[in-house]
């Protein structure tokens, strides 16, 4: 924080002087906390004797102590609330522990990780797209596809099974007559990698959230609204789905709650050998605009607008949502807009048509902008950051080239793109050009002892922030994002002819010293669809239709300090929340 | 000092001010520690918090956050006399997560390209709640040196525990107390040599 840095120390001492003094005062330290070993205390007391400075060091130590102990004669109240504030939590945290049914001895075996492991364990959906927008995938949709069974913790036949710090997944499904409903299951037992697979259960929640009309992507975070990205006739349409009372326990009746009438959309004629067409898939012309009728509790936040890119996240309060769109009639580029839970609608929180949303730090968004060269020949992207009132947009000197970074969530390190970016001549937009996708430092500063954070970057970008490159450019899309611990990175980049498919990799940080690996990752390569969710102690996303000989289906990798693992949902049409 | 699981829940609860409702957390083990937990250590965890983020508010929140992961987090603790300096222990990586968290926005001010001017809502929130040179200087230090002497000076963990609650053994946790002592030292006395002179120096990023 200070900008002095060693300003109160002395410069320029000899080795000999520093390490004698260290060495005293290091003494003087630990002689605070309790008796030194007769030898130490012997010299100590010698070299005080010569010392001044060192003596001066002894009486401030003493002093300082003295000074810090009063501190505690003011120790502040804690509000009257906060109990009731902190049992609320603890209670839905119970609740849903409650939907999970648990033995005894797992949770034990857990004990050593689950400080690590379980510590943060929070509800997200994954969205994924519906089959209306990867045309020529066949999608086998099971009689109930809202049923989506995820291996875990019925008696396995073959492999023992990992235990891992309880997870929640969720999904919404869609049926026939493009009624929503979202699927939630929970994970505490997962295939260990290359084991085979384990045996199924049911979700445990499904929640009638009335018809949906062309969903892309589905958004949630704890009990928020769901936010859905659609299609309609007039560009993308961004819906707030409010969550219906929860229905708990494995097979119960879903609650469905009164929705207006909605025209089911008839199945297309069967020309799909695999089996019936999932509702998403007829026309989009064929469709209303789902704003005529919206399920009960939903709200339109944003019209003629079409929502860019893959990147777009709650806040990780979930008190608000952001993502990146422009309008549908093409009279200017993008901007980032957000939409405060409550509000009626999202509003543009930048205004110079060429932002792009990039991630959340805490309650801040980090987004970029292009910069383009006196010349007009080229473009460069640069960082900012945004308060959510949009008004103390703040560039960002140490960001430099970073486009739509990816910080992670202690703000240390970010994923962008360190590259050039060329107009999209219809699209109002930007795409990359010669660059590289790469991880890298994103604020030096590790001590708030320095400002060296606030300090422009000088020298070579890819040197200063030890840049790693994770993909070569150009990319058609991609989208990174970090565990909420900071530890666990997915980063999924778009196939370049369809970027709608695309692959999957999960690396690991090493929390020693914040390197990541990015030569064995835990999962490599994975055939994944757009959109996928990360939690601290799983990762799950949608696999295309055909892999793995299967249609769609989600897959969820799990771990814990003793390993990785896979479950798998039973095949069907639907969209990971995310 | 440290609490074990001697529980007298009536008395918890009286303590609490909490009514006797029936909660999905009565029957769980796990619940009604912390439970007991809370009403022991709140107030020294909230004072510890508020000491390490300087901001009412957040502090309850974060001190809100530390019971919930304690709940969580329950199986992982192997002996109840260990529960203080466990609770000290996930409050300080909450504390420290949170304080990563922060320092993206932390060095906006020192830009100077702020287009809308605006300083941000935490500068102005820790700038309302300093008070005294020791404060400031306390400030100035590496945050796990700050959390070493608060968790050691104020909140009496000694040895093992300082070093469970700090996460580092017990070496690693003497030597950052010894560091602590001494970068507390010098920013004491900048701070004292600033206050005597123009405020240009050590805050001046910090005021505008």
């Amino acid at each position: 924080m200070s900008l002095l840095g060693g300003r109160g120390g002395r410069g320029g001492r000899a080795d000999d002087w520093s390490t004698q003094h260290d060495r005293a005062r290091a003494r003087l330290s630990e002689r605070l906390d309790g008796p030194l070993d007769p030898e130490e205390s012997h010299w100590l007391d010698e070299h005080l004797e010569t010392c001044d400075e060192c003596a001066v060091t002894a009486v401030e130590y003493a002093a300082q102590r003295l000074e810090l102990r009063a501190l505690r004669d003011r120790m502040p109240a804690p509000p009257r609330d906060l109990w009731a504030r902190t049992a609320t939590s603890i209670e839905r945290e119970a609740r849903h522990r409650a939907l999970q049914p648990r033995g005894g001895p797992r949770r034990s075996a857990l004990a050593p990780y689950a400080l690590l492991a379980g510590a943060v364990a929070v509800a997200v959906v994954v969205g994924t797209l519906t089959s209306s927008q990867l045309p020529g995938i066949a999608t086998a949709t099971p009689a109930a596809s809202s049923e989506i069974a995820v291996t875990n913790d019925t008696a396995p036949p073959g492999p023992t099974p990992l235990a891992v710090a309880r997870q929640e997944v969720e999904y919404v499904s869609l049926d026939r007559n493009g009624q929503a409903k979202i699927n939630t299951t929970q994970i505490s037992e997962v295939c260990p990698t290359g084991a085979g697979t384990c045996a199924t259960t049911q979700p445990s929640e499904v929640v009638s959230i009335g018809p949906l009309s062309s969903p892309e992507t589905v958004f949630g975070s704890g009990d928020a609204p769901l936010v859905v990205l659609g299609d309609s006739a007039n560009g993308s349409s961004v819906y707030a789905v409010a969550r219906p009372d929860k229905t708990i326990g494995p097979g119960s009746t879903p609650s469905i709650r009164p929705t207006p009438s909605v025209k089911p959309t008839p199945s297309p004629s069967g020309s799909d050998t695999s089996g019936p067409t999932p509702p998403a898939s007829p026309p989009i012309a064929s469709t209303p605009p789902a704003s005529s009728e919206p399920p009960a509790g939903t709200v339109e936040i944003a019209s003629g607008l079409d929502v860019v890119d893959t990147t777009a996240a709650y806040a990780p309060n979930g008190s608000a949502f952001a993502f990146t769109a422009r309008p549908s009639d093409g009279s200017h580029g993008p901007d980032i807009y957000l939409w405060t839970v409550g509000d009626p609608k999202a509003r543009p929180i930048t205004t110079d048509h060429r932002s792009v949303f990039g991630s959340w730090v805490g309650d801040v968004i980090v987004g970029s902008t292009v910069v383009t060269s006196d010349d007009g020949l080229t473009s460069t992207p640069a960082a900012f950051v945004l308060a959510t009132d949009g008004q103390a947009a703040v560039a960002l000197p140490q960001a430099g080239l970073a486009w739509r970074p990816a910080v992670d969530p202690t703000g240390g390190a970010a994923v962008y793109w360190a590259g050039t970016l060329e107009p999209t001549d219809a699209d109002l937009g930007w795409r990359t050009v010669a660059g590289r996708l790469v991880v890298g430092r994103w604020s030096a500063a590790t001590d708030a002892s320095d400002g060296a954070a606030a300090t422009p970057l000088t020298g070579d970008q890819s040197v200063e922030r030890a840049e790693t490159t994770i993909a070569e450019g150009p990319l058609a899309d991609w989208d990174a994002r970090w565990d909420e611990t900071g530890t666990r990175l997915a980063v999924w980049v778009a196939d370049t002819d369809d970027p709608t498919v695309g692959t999957l990799n999960l690396y690991v940080v090493d929390t020693f010293d914040g390197r990541i690996d990015l030569s064995n990752p835990p999962l490599e390569d994975e055939r994944a669809l757009a959109g996928f969710s990360i939690a601290d102690g799983r990762l799950a996303w949608a696999a295309p239709a055909g892999s793995s000989g299967k249609a769609k289906h989600v897959k969820v990798l799990a771990w814990t300090n003793e390993g990785f693992g896979q479950v798998e949902s039973a095949e069907g049409d639907f969209l990971l929340v995310r | 000092m440290v609490g074990g699981l001697s529980s007298d829940l009536g008395a918890t609860r009286a303590l609490l001010g909490g009514a006797a409702m029936s909660r999905a957390w009565d029957h769980d083990l796990a619940g009604l520690f912390v439970e007991e937990l809370f009403a022991k250590h709140h107030g020294e965890i909230y004072a510890y918090l508020i000491r390490m983020i300087r901001d009412p508010e957040l502090a309850a929140d974060l001190t809100q956050d530390a019971f919930v992961k304690a709940y969580r987090a329950y199986d992982s603790l192997e002996k109840p006399e260990n529960a203080r300096a466990w609770l000290y222990q996930i409050a300080h990586r909450v504390a420290l997560d949170h304080i990563r968290r922060q320092k993206i926005v932390r060095f906006l001010p020192w830009t100077g390209e702020s287009r809308g001017a605006v300083p941000s809502a935490e500068h102005l929130v820790m700038e309302a709640h300093l008070s005294g040179d020791l404060q400031r200087a306390l400030e100035r230090i590496p945050e796990r040196q700050r959390a070493a002497l608060l968790l050691a000076e104020l909140h009496d963990l000694t040895g093992l525990e300082l070093a469970a609650a700090l996460g580092v053994s017990h070496v690693a946790a003497r030597a950052l107390l010894t560091r602590a002592r001494e970068s507390l030292r010098q920013a004491l006395a900048s701070e004292r040599l600033a206050e005597a002179e123009p405020r240009y120096t050590a805050t001046s990023g910090d005021k505008q």
